[in-house]
C-alpha cells in the first residue's frame, strides 16, 4: 500500500501543478478546453486517490469531478466564485496529499468546500454560457482531431466514398505514468493497427533512458504512425477511447495531402473564374470532380467542356499570376527558418575568421601585422553584423509584460489583496524565441510574489506599509546579457525557515554557513517548495524547480535577493541569443570539448590532501570549505585522457542544479566565442551534450551540458 | 577542407520506369540506396567521438558547416572491423528530414535498376537483417541489395534465436508484409 | 545464459525482472531470454529489452531471445524493434 501512496503523492503533485494555471488560465478565456483539462486532471485524481486507498481524497474529487461535469456539460457557468472553489480545493487537495497536517483548518475548509461546491451544483446558474458548439466547428476547420471530443468527425471524412481507404497520421504520446492505470500502451497500438496498414511506423524512443537509469514502471515511447484504412476517422479515435486522460492523441486524415498536392492552386483559378462570373458553381464542381479522376489541368478542361474560351481562361491565369505577386511584393515576411540559416552562415563566417587568424599567426613581420589588423577589422563588421542578424530576430518584451497586467489583477483579486503591476523596460529587445520560453517561469514567479510575497492588507495595515502592494517586471540590457526581474514589495523569504528547511532536508548542516544566495538557491530544488503546507515560506510551492529548468534550457541563471519586511527580487540574467554563446574550450586526451562559460566557476589544481573519497559521494575535492564530487570525464566518456592523476591535471568546478561539479580534464585551450549547433537527432541523442561547435581548424568539439552530466553521474 | 573529394549527385526527374541507385561495396556484397536519399558522398575525414552512443555510431563530422552523426556499417551490419581506406568513403544520406553519414568500403556507381526487376525482400540469404532491405534489384548477373536507410538507421534490433516452430514462420512468403502490420482481414 | 521468461511477465513484476537482467549484466557475457511460455509482452517490457540491448551494444554483450511468437515479433516491431 505504501508504494503505491507514494506513487499517487508524486503524481498528484504533479497534477496540481498544473492544474493551477489551467484554473487561472480558465477565468481569463473561459475556454472549454481547459474545462476539459481540469475535468480530466479531476478525474484522474479521484481515480487514482481511491486505488491509493486513500477515501477521503478520492470522495471529495469525486464531488469536485461532478462540479466540473456539470460546468463541461454547459449547466453551470465558470465565474469567479466557481475559480474560487477550485483553487481552494487545489489547496486541500495539496494538504492532504502532503498528509503532515489533519488540523482543524483542513477540516474546516473541507467542509466548507463541501458545502460550497453543493450550493453551487443546485443554485448555479443554468443558462448554459459555454459555447459547446463552438468548440466542435472549430476542431473540424482544424481538422486535427484530437481525440477527446469523440463525436467530431472531419469534414475531409464527410465527403468521402465510403468504400475508399483513407490515410491517417496518428501521433500518440503516453504519460509516463500510464503503466500504473493498468494500461499497456502497446495493446491501444495493437488494436490500432489492426484497423488497417501501417504504412509507416516511428517509435519515438529519445525519452527511453539509458538502461542504468530506467524506471521501467514509466512509459517512455511515443508513436508516430501513418496509416491506411477502410474506416472512419472516428473508429480510429475510439481506439483511444479508454486512454483519454492517460494520452495525448492526434489525429489527422492525411489523404488529400496525400494525393493532391495540387489542389490549392486549382481552387483559387476556378475561384477566380467564379468570382468573374465566366464559369458557375455547378460547372466549377463538375470541372473538379473530372479533374480529380483525371488529373488534367483544370484550365484544359474548362476550354475542353466549353465552360470558358481560350481567353477567357488565359485571362483568369494572368490575374491568378498577379494576386500572387501581389503577395509576394507587399510582404517581407521571412521565415525563422531562414533567418536560422542565415544565421549558420554566419557562424561560418566567425569560424573562418579565426582559422584566419590562426594562420595568421604562423607569419612573420610585416605581412602577419597587416593580415592580423585586416582580420581585427573584419571582426568588427561580423560582430556588427552577427547584431544587426539577432537584431532581426528581437522583439520587445512589452507585450509579454502587458498580458500579465490581467493575470495580476485576477490572481490578486483571488487571494483578496491590492496588487498594482509596474512594468519598466517594456522596449527590452530579446530573441523570439526567448521571450517564449520565458513566459511560462515569469507568470510563475508573479503568482509566487502575489501569494506568498505580498502580505495580505491587514498585515501591511500593521507594519505601516503602503496598503497598495506592487509588483515591478523590469527588463534591461547589460553587458551583453539580458536582465529581466521580478521585484514584489511583500515580506521577503524568511531565511530561518528555509534554513530549518534546507537542515531537514540534508543540504547543509547546522552548523554550515551559507551565504543568503546559496541559501536561497535551495528554493530552487524539486520538491523544496511543495512540501510544506499553505501559509509558510513555500506555500503553494508553485514549483520553483520548474522556473530553474526553464531558465536553464535558455542558458540563462536566476538569482534570488530578499529583505524581510521589503520584498524579494527574482533576477535572471539570459544570454543574447541562443545561437552563440562564450566557452571554455578543453582538452581531455586528443578529445576537445566546450564548457560554457555560464557554468564555470573556477579552475584549479587541487593538492594531494584535497583529494578523497568519501562513503556515499564517491570522489571528492575540497574545495573553499567544502566537498565538490569529482568526475573524471575521461572515465565517464570512456577515452583516453593525458593524466589520471587529478593532482597533476586540472579541476573545472561547475555549478550544475544541485550544487557543484568538478571536471577533471588535461588541458584549459581558452575562452573563445561559441557557435551551437544542434546535435538532437536520435543517433547522437545524449544528456552529458548539449550540442556540438565548429572550432577555427574545422574541427568539432562538442557541448557539454552541464545539468544533464549531473543528472547522469548522480544516481 | 581540401582533402575533401565531394561528388554532389544530381537528382534526375525524369518519370521513368527505372529506378537510380548508389551502390557501394561492403566486403564481397553490393549495396544500393535510392538516388533521392543520397545528397552526397565524401571521402573520410575527422571524425568527432560522441561518448556513450550507440554502438554502429562512429561519431560526427562537420559537413560545410553542418555537424552531422556518421555511421559505421560494418559496424550496424556486425561485420568485422576493417581499417578504413583510401577507398573509404562516407555516403551523406537524408533520413527522416536529417542528415546521416554511412561509412562504407568503397563507392561503385550510379546505376538504373529497372523497376520491375527489383523483388521485394526475398528469401535471400544476405549476411544482413531483411527487415534493412527494401528489395533486391539485378543488373546482368549481379544482385544488388538495395538497402532502406531509415530502417538501418533509425532502429533497435534484438537477435532472435530460431526455433523450429518459428523457422517455420519465417519461411512465409511475405515476410514483411506480416511485419508492416496488414491485418484488415483480422 | 539462457533464462526462461516466467509467462506472467507484465508491468507488475517488469521492477523485478528490470533488477534481475540488470544483475546479470554486470557477470555475464551473453543472455538468451526464451519466450516460450510468454504469450505476450507489454509495452514495459519491451522497453526494458530496447534499453538493455543498447547497453549491451556499447559493452559488446549481447541478449538475444529464443522462441519468439509470432505475435511476439510483432510486437516487437510495433514497439520499435526491427526484427
Amino acid at each position: 500500500m505504501e508504494g503505491l501512496r507514494e506513487i499517487f503523492t508524486g503524481e498528484a503533485q504533479e497534477i496540481l501543478q498544473n492544474l493551477e494555471p489551467e484554473i487561472v488560465n480558465l477565468e481569463e478565456t473561459k475556454s472549454p478546453d481547459a474545462v476539459n483539462k481540469i475535468f480530466r486532471s479531476v478525474h484522474t485524481l479521484k481515480g487514482s486517490s481511491g486505488m491509493a486507498g486513500l477515501m477521503e481524497l478520492s470522495e471529495f474529487t469525486h464531488k469536485l469531478e461532478n462540479l466540473m461535469d456539470a460546468v463541461r456539460g454547459g449547466s453551470l457557468q465558470v465565474d469567479g466564485d466557481l475559480i474560487d472553489i477550485l483553487l481552494n480545493s487545489m489547496d486541500w487537495i495539496r494538504m492532504n496529499v502532503a498528509g503532515t497536517d489533519k488540523s482543524d483548518v483542513t477540516e474546516t475548509l473541507k467542509i466548507q468546500l463541501l458545502s460550497q461546491i453543493d450550493a453551487y451544483m443546485q443554485n448555479g446558474n443554468l443558462s448554459g454560457h459555454l459555447q459547446v458548439p463552438a468548440y466542435n466547428s472549430l476542431s473540424a476547420i482544424n481538422s486535427e482531431v484530437i481525440a477527446d471530443n469523440t463525436s467530431v468527425k472531419s469534414s475531409a471524412t464527410d465527403n468521402s466514398d465510403e468504400t475508399a481507404y483513407r490515410f491517417y497520421r496518428i501521433k500518440v504520446v503516453f504519460k509516463e505514468s500510464v503503466f500504473r492505470n493498468g494500461i499497456d500502451p502497446l495493446m491501444i497500438i495493437e488494436d490500432l493497427v489492426s484497423l488497417g496498414r501501417i504504412s509507416r511506423r516511428v517509435v519515438d524512443k529519445r525519452k527511453l533512458p539509458d538502461f542504468e537509469n530506467l524506471d521501467p514502471e514509466k512509459c517512455f515511447l511515443n508513436w508516430d504512425i501513418i496509416m491506411r484504412s477502410g474506416y472512419d476517422i472516428s473508429k480510429i479515435e475510439d481506439t483511444f477511447i479508454f486512454v483519454r486522460d492517460h494520452s495525448t492523441v492526434k489525429i489527422n486524415d492525411i489523404t488529400e495531402a496525400f494525393n493532391a498536392p495540387r489542389n490549392l492552386e486549382v481552387q483559387k483559378l476556378g475561384e477566380i473564374m467564379l468570382s468573374k462570373n465566366i464559369i458557375n458553381k455547378q460547372e466549377l464542381d463538375k470541372v473538379l470532380e473530372t479533374q480529380k479522376q483525371s488529373g488534367k489541368k483544370i484550365a484544359e478542361l474548362m476550354i475542353e467542356k466549353g465552360y470558358a474560351s481560350d481567353e477567357e481562361v488565359k485571362s483568369a491565369l494572368e490575374e491568378q499570376d498577379k494576386i500572387k505577386k501581389k503577395i509576394e511584393s507587399s510582404s517581407i515576411r521571412v521565415s525563422t527558418g531562414k533567418l536560422d540559416k542565415l544565421l549558420n552562415l554566419l557562424g561560418e563566417i566567425i569560424i573562418g575568421q579565426s582559422a584566419i587568424m590562426r594562420a595568421a599567426e604562423g607569419i612573420e613581420g610585416d605581412e602577419a601585422e597587416r593580415v592580423v589588423s585586416a582580420v581585427n577589422g573584419l571582426d568588427r563588421t561580423t560582430r556588427e553584423f552577427q547584431e544587426n542578424l539577432m537584431g532581426i530576430r528581437m522583439i520587445p518584451i512589452g507585450p509579454t509584460f502587458e498580458q500579465f497586467r490581467r493575470f495580476v489583477r485576477d490572481t490578486a483579486k483571488i487571494f483578496n489583496k491590492d496588487i498594482k503591476l509596474v512594468i519598466e523596460g517594456a522596449e527590452t529587445e530579446l530573441d523570439k524565441t526567448v521571450i517564449e520560453k520565458l513566459n511560462d517561469p515569469l507568470k510563475h514567479m508573479i503568482r509566487n510574489s502575489i501569494d506568498h510575497g505580498i502580505e495580505s492588507t491587514e498585515e501591511r495595515k500593521k507594519s505601516g506599509k503602503n496598503l497598495n502592494a506592487e509588483i515591478f517586471l523590469k527588463a534591461y540590457h547589460q553587458e551583453g546579457s539580458v536582465y529581466v526581474e521580478v521585484r514584489d514589495d511583500g515580506r521577503g523569504i524568511d531565511k530561518l525557515r528555509v534554513r530549518k528547511k534546507a537542515e531537514q532536508l540534508g543540504f547543509i548542516k547546522h552548523s554550515d554557513e551559507i551565504s543568503d544566495e546559496n541559501l536561497f538557491s535551495f528554493l530552487f530544488m524539486p520538491g523544496f517548495s511543495t512540501a510544506e503546507k499553505v501559509g509558510d515560506l513555500s506555500g503553494r510551492g508553485v514549483g520553483m524547480d520548474v522556473v530553474k529548468t526553464n531558465i536553464d534550457e535558455l542558458r540563462g541563471t536566476i538569482k534570488i535577493e530578499s529583505e524581510k519586511g521589503r520584498g524579494t527580487v527574482f533576477t535572471i540574467k539570459l544570454p543574447l541569443t541562443l545561437a552563440i554563446i562564450d566557452g571554455m574550450l578543453i582538452r581531455v586526451g586528443e578529445h576537445k570539448y566546450v564548457i560554457p562559460l555560464l557554468s564555470i566557476v573556477e579552475s584549479i589544481r587541487p593538492a594531494k590532501k584535497e583529494v578523497k573519497t568519501i562513503k556515499g559521494q564517491g570522489e571528492v575535492v575540497y574545495i573553499r570549505g567544502q566537498y565538490v564530487s569529482l568526475i573524471r570525464l575521461y572515465e565517464l566518456f570512456r577515452i583516453k585522457s593525458e593524466y589520471t592523476d587529478p593532482c597533476n591535471s586540472l579541476v573545472v568546478i561547475v555549478e550544475a542544479n544541485n550544487g557543484m561539479l568538478a571536471l577533471m580534464v588535461d588541458e584549459l585551450i581558452g575562452q573563445q566565442q561559441i557557435v551551437i549547433k544542434s546535435m538532437d537527432s536520435e543517433l547522437t541523442k545524449n544528456r552529458a551534450i548539449s550540442g556540438a561547435s565548429i572550432l577555427g581548424d574545422g574541427k568539432i568539439a562538442l557541448i557539454l551540458d552541464i545539468h544533464g552530466l549531473a543528472g547522469d553521474v548522480i544516481h | 577542407m581540401e582533402d575533401i573529394k565531394s561528388t554532389i549527385l544530381k537528382q534526375n526527374d525524369d518519370e521513368e520506369r527505372e529506378h537510380q541507385h548508389v551502390t557501394f561495396l561492403i566486403g564481397d556484397e553490393t549495396y544500393g540506396v535510392g538516388v533521392e536519399k543520397v545528397k552526397e558522398i565524401i571521402g573520410m575525414t575527422d571524425i568527432t567521438h560522441v561518448p556513450n552512443a550507440a554502438f554502429f555510431m562512429e561519431g560526427v563530422i562537420n559537413l560545410r558547416g553542418s555537424v552531422v552523426p556518421v555511421v559505421d556499417l560494418r559496424k550496424k551490419f556486425k561485420m568485422h572491423k576493417r581499417e578504413y581506406d583510401n577507398y573509404t568513403v562516407i555516403i551523406i544520406v537524408e533520413v527522416k528530414d536529417r542528415l546521416i553519414g554511412m561509412i562504407v568500403d568503397s563507392v561503385s556507381d550510379v546505376v538504373n535498376i529497372p523497376v520491375s526487376s527489383i523483388q521485394s525482400t526475398p528469401q535471400f540469404t544476405a549476411k544482413i537483417k531483411t527487415d534493412f532491405i527494401e528489395g533486391i534489384g539485378r543488373i546482368e548477373n549481379n544482385l544488388i541489395i538495395l538497402l532502406d536507410v531509415d530502417m538501418i538507421l533509425t532502429e533497435d534490433e534484438i537477435e532472435t534465436i530460431e526455433t523450429i516452430e518459428n523457422s517455420e514462420l519465417s519461411s512465409d512468403s511475405d515476410e514483411k508484409e506480416k511485419k508492416t502490420g496488414d491485418d484488415e482481414d483480422q | 545464459m539462457t533464462i526462461e521468461v516466467n509467462e506472467n511477465i507484465g508491468v507488475k513484476t517488469v521492477k523485478k525482472f528490470y533488477l534481475e537482467l540488470k544483475e546479470l549484466l554486470k557477470k555475464e557475457a551473453e543472455i538468451i531470454l526464451d519466450l516460450q511460455n510468454v504469450k505476450r509482452l507489454d509495452l514495459s517490457v519491451v522497453q526494458v529489452l530496447i534499453a538493455a540491448n543498447r547497453e549491451c551494444m556499447k559493452n559488446n554483450k549481447s541478449i538475444k531471445l529464443k522462441s519468439v511468437s509470432k505475435d511476439i515479433k510483432r510486437q516487437l516491431y510495433l514497439a520499435g524493434f526491427s526484427n
